[in-house]
């Protein structure tokens, strides 16, 4: 039976991002938003799914993030896709701060 | 469905260089710039209403009406401010004006969204760009008489029409994905009802006064509305990948301001759409020495743009080349 492993990459320090917030992360080559808001942190596809504008140009309200671009909408925590025109949701990453560093988490199956 | 990328060699747009910070705070949103404008918009409209009531049978019903009607089409800024969800910081809000004056401007939601998604993404690609408002060479009959929307006005009650019973026009297959034809369907139904209201209470009272009041005043009043849509791309240059060339800005007085909903500032709303109304004059200073400068008033950019479209008719490949700023990049 497979087993899930949790690989976790640093994204940046914990003063890099402010409250209500998101920064893009390259992580391997590929785009990542990291958010802190509401009191948490939280990470997700950093590019928009309708045509890939980087999110991190976009705005945080709440538990909301919009797209720069055409003002799409995605629930931060869950990564739904809430206003047209996007309309595949993002995903989402789990997110741990150790010693004052954000980490993201990538699951793999072995 | 239209895929633009197959179409074209995408590029990045022009962007102006201020700090991601300041830009962000441009963006914040809030109610209360939206309840003073939507709370004086609605005002007025009740007020030129009473009042073109108030003066019926008489010559000043005329001009009371017409006044009606102009306040009336602001609605066409307000769904496309609304389309962006920007307006309102609370979210339904944005919607529900989005919803409404939409209806009032015979277009529905659904299509609207994804046609204007492909106009920001694409402004002015020929071909591709679903809201140019004239092509070249340009049709000038059709334009003349789009000053009181007889021309796009009539396209946007059948296209509301063929949705409404379910069949999706040639245009708005080029940009609405499939799976959401259901959704517009829908919508231009909910559109077209109060039309179709208006229209029966007209014939059940034997009376104008309905429709007067309702769907008409975009046609009759809207005069000023469609100068400023031309005023926004027509007559400039066409696949470029800068906002800069493609758009006009302009200087206005408080009432056309107050019609168009800041929308003047049209270069500085391409390049940030996510910037709401209400700071769209502001960023316009922040920006101004990356900008060209706006025309000074309607009457500047008319002058200009009315020798433009005779020119166009004889010779396609002429446009206004708008000056750029030496110290800006190029796109």
């Amino acid at each position: 039976m497979a087993t899930k492993h949790v690989s976790w990459h640093k994204a940046c320090q914990i003063d890099d991002i402010e409250e209500e917030d998101v920064i893009d992360v390259k992580i391997d080559g590929k785009t990542y938003a990291l958010y802190f808001t509401l009191g948490n942190y939280y990470a997700t596809d950093g590019l928009c799914s309708h045509e890939q504008a980087c999110l991190a140009d976009g705005l945080v309200t709440g538990d909301t993030i919009e797209c720069p671009k055409h003002n799409a909408r995605f629930h931060i925590p869950s990564g739904k896709a809430t206003r047209r025109p996007a309309r595949t949701d993002l995903t989402t990453y789990p997110v741990k701060v150790e010693e004052q560093a954000i980490f993201i988490g990538f699951t793999s199956e072995e | 469905m239209i895929k633009p990328e197959e179409c074209l060699q995408v590029q990045e747009w022009y962007t102006c260089d201020i700090p991601k910070k300041e830009l962000k705070a441009f963006m914040k949103r809030d109610n209360y710039h939206a309840f003073l404008y939507f709370g004086s918009w609605l005002l007025l409209l009740i007020a030129t209403g009473y009042l073109a009531y108030r003066f019926l049978g008489t010559f000043r019903a005329i001009p009371m009406f017409f006044l009606y009607g102009v306040i009336y089409s602001a609605c066409n800024a307000i769904w496309h401010e609304s389309s962006h969800g920007t307006p309102f910081k609370t979210s339904w809000l944005n919607e529900v004006f989005y919803f409404v004056c939409g209806a009032m401007e015979l277009r529905d939601v659904v299509e609207f969204s994804w046609s204007h998604s492909r106009h920001h993404s694409y402004t002015i690609m020929t071909g591709i760009d679903p809201e140019i408002a004239a092509s070249r060479p340009p049709k000038l009959l059709p334009m003349l008489l789009d000053l009181f929307y007889l021309n796009g006005g009539l396209v946007a009650i059948k296209t509301l029409i063929l949705h409404s019973i379910g069949i999706p026009t040639k245009k708005a297959a080029e940009y609405v994905p499939e799976d959401e034809y259901g959704k517009m369907f829908w919508a231009a139904r909910a559109a077209l009802l109060p039309h179709l209201i208006a229209i029966g209470l007209s014939i059940a009272t034997k009376s104008w006064l309905p429709v007067l009041y309702v769907g008409l005043p975009r046609f009759y009043g809207g005069f000023f509305q469609w100068t400023f849509i031309w005023l926004q791309h027509v007559g400039l240059a066409e696949n470029v990948w800068d906002h800069r060339l493609n758009t006009r800005s302009l200087h206005v007085n408080p009432f056309f301001s107050f019609l168009f909903m800041k929308m003047e500032n049209h270069v500085e709303h391409h390049l940030y759409p996510m910037v709401p109304f209400h700071a769209l004059p502001r960023l316009h200073q922040r920006l101004t020495d990356q900008l060209p400068r706006p025309y000074r008033s309607l009457w500047e950019g008319a002058k200009e743009l009315i020798p433009t479209l005779l020119q166009q008719k004889k010779d396609t490949d002429y446009y206004i080349k708008r000056e750029l700023p030496q110290s800006s990049n190029a796109a």
